[in-house]
């Protein structure tokens, strides 16, 4: 079935992109002007484990609903069973976000030989695909002067 | 009206009369009440209802001689939750794994057969059972307001086949993991993972296993266009586990092993990357390309050849061999085109009973000649065909006969499905037969050996004016007499897929 191909695509690509993030943006950093900036609460639910760390990318969203770009990485110690975050200084937007629990912290998706993902990811929103990948259009989040939530349930 | 129609009504009256409050419940699903309106005109359909959402038991009553060297468990499994939440499903192949052991421990030892039958609780099943109805989509059904999922497993409804391994039963479907049940009480225990790396991937539910218990399998995931090749040894552990690449490689059913060679016949059958409704709504017929076949060498588990057949639908090989002259040769189930999937057997589920003859299989020979790098094929006879098996100890070498379902193609049965169990043997090209009463429906049945080597076929059937299911045992060397012996239950199961017996 066509189930697979995007949803683990899309993980890896985003594993790999905050395996190789080189902004980490610290909680509380700050440095934008505080009329358009927001604050966005991160809550990641379902974490069973407190090995390794919680890999997050946030990304823009284009006015057309596509992936733009990468905005902040987050590594964070897992708590269970819900990591919380803030992120301050978000300017108002459309965002999306996942998730990877790198277990073994090597900074990679694991992945089965299809390159099904083999260690916990979310998407924001918890969209889901029907016989596919989640679509991005279901991934986005409206961040307003008022700030944010970018809610993401690990799939195990 | 005739007495015997009278009779027959009657029977079926008395045999339908337990169903009701169950036929027709989902009365605001059109599906459902198609059916129940259907059923009530063709009591046959009784094959295609469903089970109730519950355990089967029972000593089944034994009539004729059971052979006293066949004890064992035959292991059946097939879609049974058809109805559920008050929507029925839209095809035959989606209901949730319906796993059936006839269990005669004593070979001839007072004729005991014991049966029971349990769905497998596979997550998609226990998340729609808390939740009271359908959640997520199928093969042919998409119900209303479905969840979305995460990955093939979230839709595995483990319900085509069944493997006794050491990990215990295995309940197969074809795009994802093997679900695990206890093999004496069918009590569900959850995906098998084979190794790290092969955790999630498609296992097929026609594994082939070899005499020596070597055992082959495939697997598919057509979004990617990926092969996925399995290979266990003799002590059931895995050797390998390797994915290829094969463009547009559709939904391939099932495959073949020879002494050398995995052979993978892939039909021109697409699958659009996108589309509304459910998989089946996104599948292409092409008929204008080829069928191929994948001859890919054991040994490196590499791509030897890709030959060419015309385009052909097939859901099932009986069996492959190397002939010694550098031809491979291989039989099979063949139909013109998908039809009966994409069409019948939808429609089936709202009790239509369409003519599918221009749709069946026949039995077709093939020749793959690899030093020419050609494909041939030829019809052997014009009877509509499925469920093709050999002996065990025949997989991958030579086979004396092969043991099929089948119908005369000129001859409708009262009920529209085949009506006969056929042996075909290959040495002489010779069919010997034995049909049906009307008022039953055979499953598949399995050519099986005894304890002392005798041959014997195990096969199942749907009486469905007594609203019993039934299991036969026939000589393999004369099934032409008719069964040996019959073990009857209490109730009826809906028709179901593939088995596999397990002797003593």
């Amino acid at each position: 079935m066509n189930l697979d191909r995007t949803i683990y695509r899309a993980c890896r690509t985003a594993a790999g992109t905050i395996a190789t993030a080189t902004v980490v943006l610290v909680l509380g950093l700050s440095g934008l002007n505080a009329a358009d900036a927001a604050e966005v609460a991160i809550v990641i639910d379902d974490v069973r484990s407190s090995d390794g760390v919680l890999r997050v990318q946030i990304l823009s969203a284009t006015a057309d609903g596509r992936e733009g770009e990468a905005v902040a990485g987050l590594v964070l110690p897992p708590a269970l069973p819900q990591t919380r975050a803030t992120l301050h200084d978000l300017e108002s937007g459309r965002y999306l976000a996942r998730v990877h629990h790198d277990l073994d912290g090597d900074g990679e998706m694991a992945t089965n030989l299809v390159g099904m993902p083999q260690e916990p990811w979310g998407v924001s929103n918890d969209a889901r695909g029907r016989f596919g990948p989640p679509l991005v259009v279901d991934m986005i989040v409206d961040v307003g002067a008022d700030g944010g939530l970018l809610r993401m349930t690990l799939v195990h | 009206m005739m007495r015997r129609d009278l009779l027959q009504l009657a029977l079926t009256a008395a045999a339908l009369a337990p169903l009701a409050g169950r036929v027709g419940a989902g009365v605001s699903d059109p599906w459902s009440a198609a059916f129940a309106a259907a059923l009530e005109e063709r009591p046959w359909l009784l094959g295609y209802l469903g089970c109730e959402d519950r355990d089967y038991a029972a000593t089944a009553q034994v009539e004729g001689a059971w052979p006293a060297a066949l004890a064992g468990r035959l292991y059946r499994n097939g879609a049974g939750l058809h109805e559920f939440g008050d929507w029925r499903y839209r095809h035959l192949f989606d209901g949730d794994g319906l796993v059936q052991s006839w269990h005669f421990p004593g070979g001839g030892d007072g004729g005991q057969v014991r049966h029971h039958a349990r769905l497998v609780a596979t997550r998609k099943l226990t998340r729609e059972r808390a939740a009271g109805r359908r959640l997520l989509p199928a093969f042919g059904s998409l119900p209303p307001a479905v969840e979305g999922i995460t990955g093939a497993d979230d839709l595995n409804v483990a319900n085509i086949s069944v493997l006794p391994r050491k990990e215990g039963l295995l309940a197969l479907w074809e795009a994802g993991s093997p679900w695990a049940l206890d093999s004496d009480t069918l009590a569900t225990r959850g995906p098998v993972t084979f190794s790290p790396q092969t955790r999630g991937l498609p296992f097929s539910a026609h594994p082939r296993l070899e005499p020596d218990g070597q055992l082959w399998n495939f697997g598919y995931v057509t979004g990617a266009d990926k092969l996925v090749l399995w290979h266990f040894g003799a002590d059931e552990r895995l050797r390998r586990c390797v994915v290829r690449d094969v463009p547009r490689i559709g939904i391939p059913h099932d495959f073949m092993v020879t002494a050398r060679y995995l052979l993978i016949v892939l039909p021109p059958l697409a699958v659009a990357a996108d589309g509304e409704g459910a998989l089946i709504d996104r599948l292409q017929w092409e008929p204008q390309r080829a069928t191929r076949v994948l001859v890919i060498r054991k040994s490196d588990l590499e791509v030897e050849a890709e030959l060419e057949l015309p385009a052909q639908w097939i859901f099932h090989h009986g069996n492959a061999f190397e002939d010694g002259s550098g031809v491979i040769r291989f039989e099979s189930a063949r139909a013109p085109d998908p039809g009966l999937m994409t069409q019948h057997l939808r429609e089936l589920m709202r009790g239509v009973d369409a003519d599918w003859t221009a749709v069946a299989s026949r039995w077709h020979h093939y020749r793959l000649d690899l030093e020419a790098g050609t494909a041939s094929e030829e019809v052997v006879d014009q009877r509509l065909v499925e469920f093709p098996g050999v002996l065990p100890r025949h997989v991958g070498s030579r086979h004396p006969e092969v043991v099929l379902l089948g119908r005369d193609a000129d001859r409708q049965a009262a009920h529209g499905g085949l009506d006969q169990v056929c042996v075909f043997d290959a040495e002489r090209g010779s069919w010997s037969s034995w049909r049906y009463p009307d008022t039953q429906l055979p499953e598949e049945h399995l050519p099986v050996a005894g304890a002392d080597g005798s041959r014997w076929i195990l096969g199942t059937a749907l009486d469905w004016s007594a609203g019993r299911s039934l299991l036969n045992v026939f000589r393999l060397d004369d099934v032409a007499a008719g069964p040996v012996a019959s073990a009857r239950l209490p109730y009826a199961l809906p028709l179901g897929l593939h088995g596999r017996f397990l002797a003593a």
